[in-house]
């Protein structure tokens, strides 16, 4: 018989010493609509707004349940819309649970008090809950989400203090969350957050880029800013997706074959951001029955609509001679030439953005 | 009649049957709040008076007026060495 010690031991060993699998991400889009109503947001306004649309969880647990042990592990991270106004969201965290996947969520934390239960029972297998800010003051992040909103954040993210429940921040970058970046980070180092995210705002008109975009010069300046503040601070200040990165290859996880998204609609597809792009009713990243796919014909079939989507771009860049210096906004930017290439941007916002 | 009023901007994250978190926004700073010091700031929220908040704890906790005050006056002076509270020294006023 083997002692205990000597188990343990031999436990540790094996641990180290095995090949450690990257885990692949569902995204989940879990419900269309929205409580808040962000001017910026790039989701599309009649479907945040209109008839609420759940996506059905026994969709959801028919993918994790037939998924193949090649694929595993696969984490999900449920989103929306806001995802907490799902009715059967407790339902979904119990079988996520029982099925032992690990999970995420992104929320405005509004509703958070409504499920708060439900996650400290499943926190074993909780990653991450992202809460969105607007802003580090009452006023800044009101000013786009509405009054009490940050109230009921910050009554969130208190809520996670008290049960250690894992909590970060993400924050659109625009001008004027641009300066606040630093406070930010420094708000989220204090209250105990895992890291600090920043994205990109995607573009859905041009006159809301006017008034909020980023200038190329300012996208490089919140870049060099994150790396600097995550130098200085105990927590890591990210730079999450759509700035200004001119490098060819993949940029995102979509990209590099490591997630795709389940819509409200049961449908696999490459990404989330691609998913009711405000104003676009285009759905080149969603294959042909995409309602009833696997997830393993999923990440076959749509693996190669992502890779279509990078060949594309890297051939772009490829092609432009050395004398045109850097390459557009559109082409220049991972997440914007996404967009593009599946037909996600008007008319109108792509001639801003190349004008910009 | 006496009055101590919220002087920081804080916010409360209650927790049934367990202690509540009070965040206090400028300094960025939790504090773990029992049942009774949560009534208390809710009271102060509410901008009631000192003998209201006394009152509240009475009813709520079947406590004697003495012991009420005393708990009030108590909370509150922890408040104030942490600027979360101004004015109302006295508690039973």
């Amino acid at each position: 018989m083997i002692p205990v010690f000597l188990k343990n031991s031999l436990r540790r060993i094996y641990r180290r010493l095995r090949p450690i699998k990257a885990e692949r991400i569902l995204g989940v889009e879990f419900v269309n609509i929205c409580n808040l109503h962000c001017a910026y947001c790039y989701r599309d306004e009649e479907m945040l707004y209109g008839k609420a649309q759940y996506l059905d969880p026994a969709r959801l647990f028919d993918l994790l349940d037939a998924a193949p042990e090649t694929l595993k592990p696969i984490s999900v991270s449920l989103t929306g819309g806001e995802p907490l106004l799902h009715p059967r969201f407790s339902e979904v965290v119990r079988g996520l649970d029982e099925r032992r996947v690990r999970f995420k969520l992104v929320t405005n934390g509004w509703h958070f008090d409504r499920v708060y239960e439900d996650l400290r029972r499943a926190r074993k297998r909780l990653t991450g809950i992202s809460f969105s800010l607007d802003g580090h003051t009452r006023e800044a992040h009101d000013t786009h989400r509405g009054p009490g909103s940050f109230d009921r954040v910050m009554k969130a993210v208190a809520l996670c203090a008290a049960a250690r429940l894992p909590f970060q921040f993400n924050v659109v970058l625009r001008r004027d969350t641009l300066g606040q970046m630093e406070r930010l980070a420094v708000l989220g180092a204090r209250l105990g957050a895992q890291v600090v995210n920043f994205g990109a705002m995607l573009p859905t008109s041009a006159a809301l880029h006017r008034e909020w975009g980023l200038s190329r010069a300012q996208e490089m300046e919140a870049r060099r800013e994150a790396t600097a503040l995550s130098r200085i601070l105990s927590v890591p200040v990210r730079v999450l997706f759509g700035l200004y990165d001119d490098a060819p290859g993949a940029h995102c996880s979509p990209l590099n074959g490591r997630s795709l998204t389940l819509d409200y609609k049961g449908q696999l597809r490459l990404c989330g951001n691609l998913s009711s792009f405000r104003g676009s009713p285009a759905e080149g990243d969603v294959p042909a029955g995409a309602s009833s796919l696997s997830l393993d014909d999923g990440w076959a079939r749509i693996g190669e609509i992502g890779k279509q989507a990078l060949r594309h771009r890297d051939d772009a860049l490829d092609r432009l001679p050395a004398s045109a210096g850097r390459p557009d906004p559109v082409l220049g930017s991972p997440c914007l030439s996404c967009l593009n290439h599946f037909d996600k941007l008007s008319p109108e916002i792509r001639a801003h953005l190349l004008a910009s | 009649m006496n009055q101590s009023r919220v002087a920081k901007d804080a916010v409360l994250a209650e927790f049934k049957g367990e202690d509540s978190i009070l965040l206090d926004l400028e300094a960025r700073r939790y504090h773990r709040l029992n049942e009774t010091a949560a009534l208390i700031w809710k009271g102060l929220e509410e901008k009631a008076t000192n003998a209201a908040i006394v009152d509240r704890l009475m009813k709520e906790f079947e406590v004697p007026r003495e012991k009420a005050e005393e708990g009030l006056r108590r909370f509150l002076d922890e408040l104030a060495e942490r600027g979360l509270v101004r004015g109302g020294d006295d508690a039973t006023a």
